[in-house]
């Protein structure tokens, strides 16, 4: 199946440009299947942007790209022959704020099957029942699958575009920033949640909270703005050894709140 | 007085002193109060605008009328006309068109048979050739009554009691009545003042009015003619939307030509520039990269926004009316269309790009993320949102082009037709012009069929509109 096995993606020497502005240098970093990994960092050093490039979500912004290698699969994803809407099905996205269609609850997810062409009514909606049932959400909707997305609560619209994004059936969600909009109740379940995704998906999340990125992770990687404002990886392991012994001393200063 | 009072002023030396605080604020406040009142006034302008706007037509819209009546009903018959049976309209008929037969067929040929112009050259031409038109085969085939005993004569030949009693038969009592007030008494308004005016200045008016009876008099050298009382008439009638335009008779005067001609053309105009406004605007919004050549386009639409749009007139006529003749025939109503298209365009472009701007990124980065290519993207998320204000600015630019005069008249709309417009490759007139025509006619009365028009084209307007909101709340309404 895979070429690179335990891991879900791999970056190599990977450079991210706005314009002629570097906004991520030199990253090269291994991304384990079926585990969480936190991306940290203060802010504007580039750890969204590196998240964005995963699923080359960073093409839509005008004049950026990117060199170097993200091998998923054993391939390239800024190869040429890659078509970015196709690995946005397999690496989905949930984002900072959420951001359900204006539309009802059963239409918000069935729409990703539905524009990948499935068409017949009761797979749809069996489809609807499993992605709300993984993302817990199943239990306070499903009376009211009709009801707008938007009536929703910040943290029941937050599961519900988890949903939504697990509808298409991805391998690695990214989560970028998830649970900044979100009460703390609201955020524990999410992260619960993340913990119970991590059975069958590779999830990255980007998080300015580091108890989060404690609680929740495997890996945690470290970014910090470097020469140039690029963002650069300042350290990338287990996360109990960074929180714990981390091996660079910026690392540490960041994570006990000397900075940042 | 305030809150420092209470609090001991611990003002820096970098603000200003506790007393100078207080009377900025009061100055800060009396500032706050004068736009205010300012941005108050505006308003109540505004209204009080549209108010007298709205006065001007309705007084003349409706307006007291004296009516003269050609021949005195009374001379007709003992009774007054209203008592007089069905038999005696028509001997009344008979008698006063004695001596004119052809006037009277033609009455019968345009208010009893309804026949067309061409219908009526048709039958002429046929007789010339030596042939009958009988009336059987005429009136069967408009479906209408005729007397027996002249089924086989020829229809153009018929005598006065003859074409009187095919009118009786075919008009009920109220109908038969109608047409000898119309057509025998033949009144007629010789003064009208607007609504006001007979209100407030009542002498004058009798002063006015013992002049048009002198005059009257005079003309017809007739000592007893006398004007009817001044009575109230509204000329927003129902003969103002169904018939044709008479520039001889004002209380005949009907829109209808050109109803159909501003009608046709906004629909052509709507159906050519909304797609192509819209889809400028998609590309401009969605797809363009923001290139040299995109900025140029932009700046462009941007500034042809506010070009007069007598200049688009003159390139609809360069373009449309004589490079594209084969295609537009001319001066026709696509012509105008294509021209109005043309200018509205830059409205809707507009429109619809600051409607798609608005349109959240965070909609569009959730289509994407899941895999949507970019149609899906602006098909399924952007455009449906957009779409509300995308309506408002069609709402605009219907609004201009339906009451634009200066293009039209470049581009050969005519005020005198009364053919409706059959398709877009027919002669046409618009409400705009037609109503200048009126306003400029030297009757008087014209005005007042002209205050109607424009009420008229107000209310046609504002149904368009009201179907452009309905439609957008109804977008709005999806969309949340």
């Amino acid at each position: 199946m895979t070429s690179n096995g335990k891991y879900a993606l791999e970056a190599r020497n990977l450079n991210i440009f706005y314009g002629n502005f570097r906004a991520v240098r030199n990253v090269s970093m291994q991304i384990e299947s079926n585990k969480i990994t936190a991306l940290i960092g203060p802010s504007g050093c580039g750890k969204s942007t590196l998240l964005r490039s995963f699923n080359r979500m960073n093409d839509l912004v005008l004049g950026s790209h990117a060199e170097g290698e993200i091998l998923y699969r054993g391939q390239n994803l800024y190869g040429n022959n890659v078509d970015p809407v196709e690995v946005r099905r397999r690496i989905g996205m949930v984002f900072q704020k959420p951001n359900p269609f204006p539309k009802s609850i059963f239409d918000n997810i069935a729409y990703g099957p539905r524009i990948l062409g499935q068409r017949n009514k009761k797979i749809l909606a069996e489809i609807v029942e499993k992605s709300l049932r993984q993302a817990a959400l199943w239990d306070d909707v499903k009376d009211n699958l009709k009801k707008s997305g938007l009536a929703l609560s910040g943290g029941q619209q937050q599961r519900l575009c988890i949903a939504r994004t697990l509808a298409v059936e991805p391998e690695i969600i990214l989560m970028d920033e998830p649970c900044s909009a979100l009460d703390p109740i609201a955020t524990l379940r999410i992260e619960e949640l993340m913990r119970e995704l991590k059975e069958n998906y590779t999830i990255i999340i980007v998080t300015h909270n580091m108890q989060q990125a404690a609680r929740v992770s495997d890996y945690t990687a470290f970014m910090l703005m470097g020469q140039e404002r690029a963002g650069e990886l300042i350290e990338f392991n287990q996360t109990d050894r960074i929180f714990t012994q981390p091996a660079d001393s910026r690392t540490e200063d960041y994570i006990t709140g000397r900075f940042g | 007085m305030s809150v420092s009072e209470n609090t001991t002023a611990s003002t820096t030396q970098y603000l200003p002193n506790e007393e100078q605080l207080q009377k900025n604020i009061a100055r800060r406040n009396r500032q706050a109060k004068f736009w205010e009142y300012v941005f108050l006034a505006s308003i109540i302008l505004a209204i009080v605008s549209l108010l007298m706007l709205f006065f001007s037509i309705i007084r003349q819209t409706f307006s007291y009328v004296v009516v003269y009546n050609q021949v005195n009903p009374d001379t007709l018959a003992d009774k007054p006309l209203e008592e007089l049976s069905s038999d005696e309209l028509t001997a009344v008929i008979i008698t006063f068109y004695q001596s004119d037969a052809n006037d009277l067929r033609t009455l019968v040929f345009n208010e009893v048979l309804g026949l067309s112009s061409s219908d009526q050259q048709a039958i002429r031409d046929r007789e010339r050739a030596k042939e009958t038109v009988t009336v059987k085969e005429i009136a069967g085939d408009k479906n209408k009554e005729y007397p027996a005993e002249s089924a086989e004569k020829s229809i153009i030949r018929l005598t006065v009691p003859e074409y009187a009693q095919f009118i009786q038969l075919n008009f009920d009592d109220d109908a038969l009545y109608d047409f000898v007030v119309e057509y025998v008494v033949q009144p007629l308004i010789v003064g009208s003042w607007p609504l006001d005016e007979y209100l407030l200045d009542r002498d004058s008016i009798d002063a006015d009015i013992i002049q048009i009876e002198d005059q009257l008099r005079e003309i017809n050298d007739d000592p007893s003619i006398e004007v009817s009382e001044p009575k109230l008439r509204s000329w927003l009638q129902w003969h103002l939307i169904v018939d044709t335009i008479d520039l001889s008779r004002p209380e005949d005067a009907g829109l209808r030509t050109a109803i159909l001609g501003s009608l046709m053309m906004i629909s052509i105009t709507i159906l050519v520039a909304l797609p192509l406004g819209v889809g400028a605007a998609i590309y401009l919004e969605e797809y363009a990269q923001g290139g040299w050549m995109e900025r140029l386009i932009q700046t462009n639409i941007d500034n042809l926004a506010g070009v007069p749009s007598i200049i688009y007139g003159i390139l609809g006529l360069a373009l449309f009316v004589r490079i594209l003749d084969d295609i537009t025939q001319g001066r026709t109503i696509l012509s105008a269309a294509l021209t109005m298209a043309l200018l509205i365009l830059p409205v809707i472009i507009i429109n619809a790009q600051e409607a798609i701007r608005s349109v959240p990124d965070s909609l569009r980065q959730a289509s994407y993320g899941i895999g949507s290519t970019k149609w899906q993207t602006v098909w399924n998320h952007v455009l449906p949102n957009a779409m509300p204000g995308i309506l408002t600015g069609t709402i605009l630019a219907i609004s201009r082009a339906f009451g634009e005069t200066a293009v039209l008249v470049v581009v050969g709309s005519i005020t005198r037709i009364t053919v409706d417009p059959s398709g877009p490759l027919s002669r046409y007139t618009v409400l705009p012009l037609q109503i200048y025509a009126l306003i400029t006619q030297p009757q008087a009365q014209f005005r007042n069929v002209a205050a109607a028009g424009i009420l008229l084209l107000l209310a046609i307007l504002l149904s368009l509109n009201a179907a452009a909101v309905i439609l957008r709340n109804r977008f709005s309404k999806r969309a949340v």
